[in-house]
């Protein structure tokens, strides 16, 4: 680092970690060697080197040592910018800027703004201003100053805080076809964009020499004017962990991060889809976008396609099951995709597996993502050889898209770039007209792909029903309510969110939110539905659970189990005398029944007693999984020596009896009877959970 | 050599490297004839390197050369044609018949996985560490000629394997710990590397143990690059490299295993296994030949065979 700054030109304040950085050195950032930035302070040669500036700083006509220039948003875009550079020698640089245009004459700007952030990579010393205040959808020229003179007078344009139509570029890889690279940054300086969103890939292989060449090549984005362009940068997979956040000092270091266009009804969201998709940046994805569900406009750049268009790439499975729900559960129109080097679009899809689906997408007319790419800002072509059935087009040439962004619409126009030196420049009147000599694609599908927002007021379930929207389940386990039962929601549909009562009213956008299976007790009926953008998107289910009657007290447990009896009269359709089991799995109300017995309705069984038997005591119910076949409700009566002492409600699914029989000393004979009732058949069958006799 | 002996071809450990060179070979094959992920264009798309080739040898500008679908087309046969001969050198590391046939197949296959790990050293920033990573398994057909046609176990193959795995484990700990300016530890940042774990790491670490965040896997991380480390160091201590071999097989095994693990999708399991299960077979190198080598331990053990040098 060749002396570019001293303590001085910190702001006041300027102390969170994004400005010190981690090497806890002012605004010396993680690359840098601070040892050698302090002891230039204190150094002889620090002294004579300042003695030399305040010469030099005489000569104003001479150029600043600066180069390679960037404009890049940390904040909101309408009141910050940062001012990027390479600093090739001299000190004390500083921003010198104004809403007037005062050419080089740097003394005239009114404001000016040292760096505040510093970086050191890859052998290049990197300032960046931090410029806040500004005023949206205005104008600003600066100039930079340094020890060794001024740099040229360039300009940038804040954006709107209102809704007023804006331009954006979008594309991305860079490598390897300087140029086509040149070309496309022309056709930037041509088409004067708001700014640029870049899907990652700006060089091969990330060394000093490349990236100089592309910082280079990203000067022909700068308009005849002085016009600079900012770049919203995204990291691809041949980027290093810290290159772009170091070079385009991006909002954190990982670069994944929001920003807000028109007036906030415009959401740009940076991901990285080379470090976890799911993880943090799913978890901040998901939670922005929830607080941002009303913005009309979302929009997505990353690096690596979903499902590449070129059958050498894989397929990024982790990536559609961390984010693909994501978009279309918010509402996202558009999403930017690189690294295939080839040229796509799609239909509006939605994440859908089921029949009629390509690759875990189909085509959602009303409700999908639109999504174009695949990355050729001058990269090396590759074949277009992995169409879906939702690829509206795909070509294979150099382009860039050109994209217009207005309250009632999205365009879309993808430009053609080899010609970029033969093309006119927008207009500044009409800046969205298609400049003299442009060359779009124009595939069968259509020149320009027009979007509308998704949430249109008025739009209904009688809209939705036409498509094939998979309603939601509810399930309550037990349906027949015990103390409590589990009630759960599912849905098969990806997006939206499922909304419920429990008081049988109809749900609403703001009803109860559905996240996780939930308890209910007595008599509920739980009624639920798929929301989308706080619309209806299915019909109404609805679920009831149901209060068990009064139970009788818990029976003590039997010293003689009933299986272990044999009867002596055995009558039913089958004449069976009871199945005995063991711990095999049979479940009553969800628990295991011990040893018991089963018997088929319709049966009676007739058994001996002797004196030491004092009571009848058991359990009884049907199976829980008869119970779940929803077949029909029996009874159970008990008679001792033929009269009855005995008999239990009609058992329904799910519902339970306790028997708690005391036997006179003299009694000889214990009858059971099961009866069907209803819809049971001889093929039902009833569990006696800890049936049998105790001696006191 | 004096000290070398023969082995037998059916040896346990020779099989075990051989088995872990036919599943390496397949996995090649699988990934260059099926979905052709292969790095081959860093080299051939590279602007710096190829621009006077392109201009000389077939009298085209670069930029034509770039955008012509027939030289994409072409790449691609050139992946498809690596592809058949991996697929065949694969057959010959199963068969080992014509000898001499074999011999050949499998050096080139050294050589053509040394190129592929230099293509992948270009593809990943130019970071030494990623072709470091592939010394293990570049060497593998190599090892498969000495250990089962040239029937040789002495010191020297022993030293050969335990010197690969040290180099992948020690290039793979480079990657799980992390040499960057940012790492936790700040005396890192003066080292003057700037190898970041990778994000697919993380991912895995992540997805494979259902973490919650990203700082819970990158210590879990640290660590095993630190276990890497110290498993590199243990390869060349007498008897503890036992140890070192044994953590290594474990180790290898459950990365290897993650990648199906993570990524492996059911509902669209051939999709899937076709992207992740190549990765799978390729990475049966980092366990096999670490049990190949305490299984040949073992067997010059029973042998009596104790060398000086492997007098452990």
């Amino acid at each position: 680092m060749q002396g570019v700054h001293s303590d001085e030109s910190v702001p006041k304040g300027a102390s969170d970690e994004s400005v010190t950085g981690k090497s806890g050195v002012p605004w010396v950032d993680a690359g840098e060697d601070p040892n050698q930035r302090l002891a230039m302070k204190s150094s002889p040669r620090f002294l004579l080197l300042g003695l030399a500036t305040a010469i030099a700083l005489s000569v104003t006509t001479a150029e600043a040592a600066t180069k390679y220039y960037r404009l890049m948003w940390k904040d909101d875009p309408a009141t910050t910018m940062v001012v990027g550079w390479t600093q090739s020698g001299g000190i004390l640089p500083a921003v010198h800027y104004g809403e007037e245009d005062f050419e080089e004459d740097w003394e005239r700007y009114p404001m000016q703004a040292e760096p505040e952030h510093v970086t050191k990579h890859l052998d290049l010393d990197h300032c960046f201003v931090r410029l806040r205040g500004l005023k949206a959808a205005t104008a600003y020229f600066f100039v930079v100053r340094d020890s060794e003179g001024v740099s040229e007078r360039r300009w940038f344009r804040t954006a709107a805080m209102d809704d007023r139509p804006f331009a954006l570029v979008g594309g991305g890889d860079s490598r390897n076809h300087r140029e086509a690279r040149q070309n496309a940054n022309r056709i930037v300086a041509r088409l004067r964009p708001l700014f640029v969103a870049f899907g990652g890939d700006y060089t091969a292989s990330s060394t000093k020499q490349e990236w100089e060449e592309w910082f280079e090549d990203w000067q022909l984005t700068v308009g005849e004017d002085g016009l600079m362009v900012p770049i919203v940068a995204t990291r691809g997979n041949h980027e290093k962990a810290h290159d772009v956040h170091r070079l385009f000092d991006t909002a954190i270091p990982e670069d994944y991060f929001a920003l807000d266009f028109a007036g906030g009804n415009f959401r740009l969201y940076t991901l990285n889809s080379n470090i976890p998709r799911g993880g943090g940046q799913a978890r901040w994805l998901e939670k922005d976008l929830e607080q941002h569900r009303g913005i009309r406009w979302k929009m997505a750049q990353y690096h690596h396609p979903f499902r590449p268009h070129t059958s050498g790439k894989a397929e990024q499975n982790l990536q559609y099951q961390a984010w693909a729900h994501l978009f279309y559960g918010h509402g996202l129109n558009l999403a930017l995709e690189c690294d295939s080097h080839t040229v796509k679009r799609t239909w509006p899809v939605r994440p859908y597996r089921g029949k009629g689906s390509d690759e875990g997408f189909i085509r959602d007319d009303r409700f999908g993502t639109v999504f174009i790419g695949e990355g050729c800002w001058g990269a090396p072509l590759r074949s277009k050889d992995d169409d879906k059935e939702w690829t509206r087009a795909s070509g294979l040439f150099n382009q860039v898209d050109w994209i217009v962004v207005k309250p009632d619409a999205i365009t879309i126009r993808t430009v053609q770039v080899d010609n970029a030196q033969e093309v006119g420049s927008v207009s500044d009147d009409d800046p969205f007209r298609e400049p003299e000599g442009i060359a779009l694609w124009t595939p069968d599908s259509g020149t320009e792909v027009v979007l509308t927002p998704q949430a249109l007021p008025g739009s209904a379930l009688a809209k939705v029903t036409a498509l094939e929207v998979r309603q939601p389940e509810i399930s309550i386990d037990p349906p027949v309510v015990l103390g409590r039962s589990k009630v759960e929601i599912r849905s098969e549909e990806i997006g939206g969110e499922i909304r419920y009562t429990v008081d049988g009213s109809a749900p609403g956008p703001r009803s109860n939110l559905y996240e996780e299976p939930f308890e209910v007790g007595g008599d509920v009926t739980v009624r639920g539905a798929l929301f989308r953008n706080g619309e209806l998107f299915s019909h109404v289910v609805h679920a009831r659970a149901v209060a068990h009657p009064p139970l009788n007290p818990e029976p003590p447990r039997p010293e003689a189990a009933l299986a272990e009896f044999r009867p002596v009269i055995a009558e039913g359709p089958r004449r069976e005398s009871g199945r005995r089991f063991e711990r095999r799995g049979v479940r009553l109300r969800g628990e295991d029944a011990g040893n018991g017995m089963l018997t088929k309705a319709g049966v009676q069984l007739e058994y001996a007693l002797d004196p030491s038997m004092r009571r009848f005591v058991g359990v009884v119910g049907l199976p829980d999984s008869a119970s779940r076949a929803g077949k029909g409700a029996v009874s159970v009566e008990v008679l001792v020596d033929g009269k009855l002492f005995y008999r239990t409600p009609v058992l329904s699914p799910w519902q339970i009896d306790r028997i708690n029989v005391p036997l006179p000393a003299t009694a000889k004979r214990l009858t059971v009877r099961v009866k069907a009732v209803g819809e049971a058949s001889s093929h039902d069958e009833l569990v006696w959970a800890h049936s049998g006799f105790t001696k006191s | 050599m004096a000290e070398e002996t023969r082995i037998t071809t059916f040896s346990l450990s020779a099989w075990l490297v051989r088995l872990a060179c036919v599943l390496l070979l397949a996995g090649q094959a699988w990934t260059h004839l099926d979905v052709g992920d292969v790095p081959l264009r860093e080299l051939l798309w590279n602007e710096e390197m190829m621009t006077g080739i392109v201009h000389k040898r077939l009298g085209m500008t670069w930029s034509e050369y770039v955008s012509s679908p027939e030289i994409d087309r072409g790449i691609n046969r050139m992946i498809f044609g690596m592809g058949v001969f991996y697929a065949i050198a694969a057959l010959f590391a199963l068969i080992l018949r014509p000898r001499t046939v074999a011999a050949v197949a499998l050096c080139t296959a050294t050589a053509l996985l040394v190129f592929r790990a230099w293509l992948e050293y270009l593809d990943q920033a130019r970071q030494w560490t990623v072709f470091w990573e592939h010394a293990s398994q570049s060497a593998t057909p190599l090892l498969v000629v000495l250990l089962c046609i040239l029937e040789r176990r002495g010191w020297g193959v022993q030293a050969l394997l335990r010197l690969v795995l040290a180099v992948t484990f020690v290039a793979h700990g480079i990657f799980a710990w992390g040499l960057s300016p940012d790492h936790p530890l700040p005396w890192i940042g003066h080292l003057g590397f700037d190898v970041a774990t990778p994000g697919r790491f993380v991912e895995m670490t992540l997805e494979s143990l259902d973490l919650k965040s990203e700082e819970e896997a990158l210590q879990i991380l640290h660590w095993a690059g630190l276990a890497d480390f110290a498993a590199a160091v243990l390869m060349f201590i007498p008897r503890l490299w036992i140890v070192g071999a044994a953590y290594m097989m474990a180790w290898g095994f459950v990365t290897a295993l993650a990648r199906l693990w993570t990524y492996f999708d059911a509902e669209v399991w051939s999709e899937t296994l076709r992207t992740w299960g190549p990765e799978f077979l390729v990475r049966g190198v980092h366990w096999l030949l670490p049990l190949a080598l305490l299984v040949l331990w073992r067997e010059r053990v029973r042998q009596g065979e104790e060398s000086g040098l492997l007098r452990e």
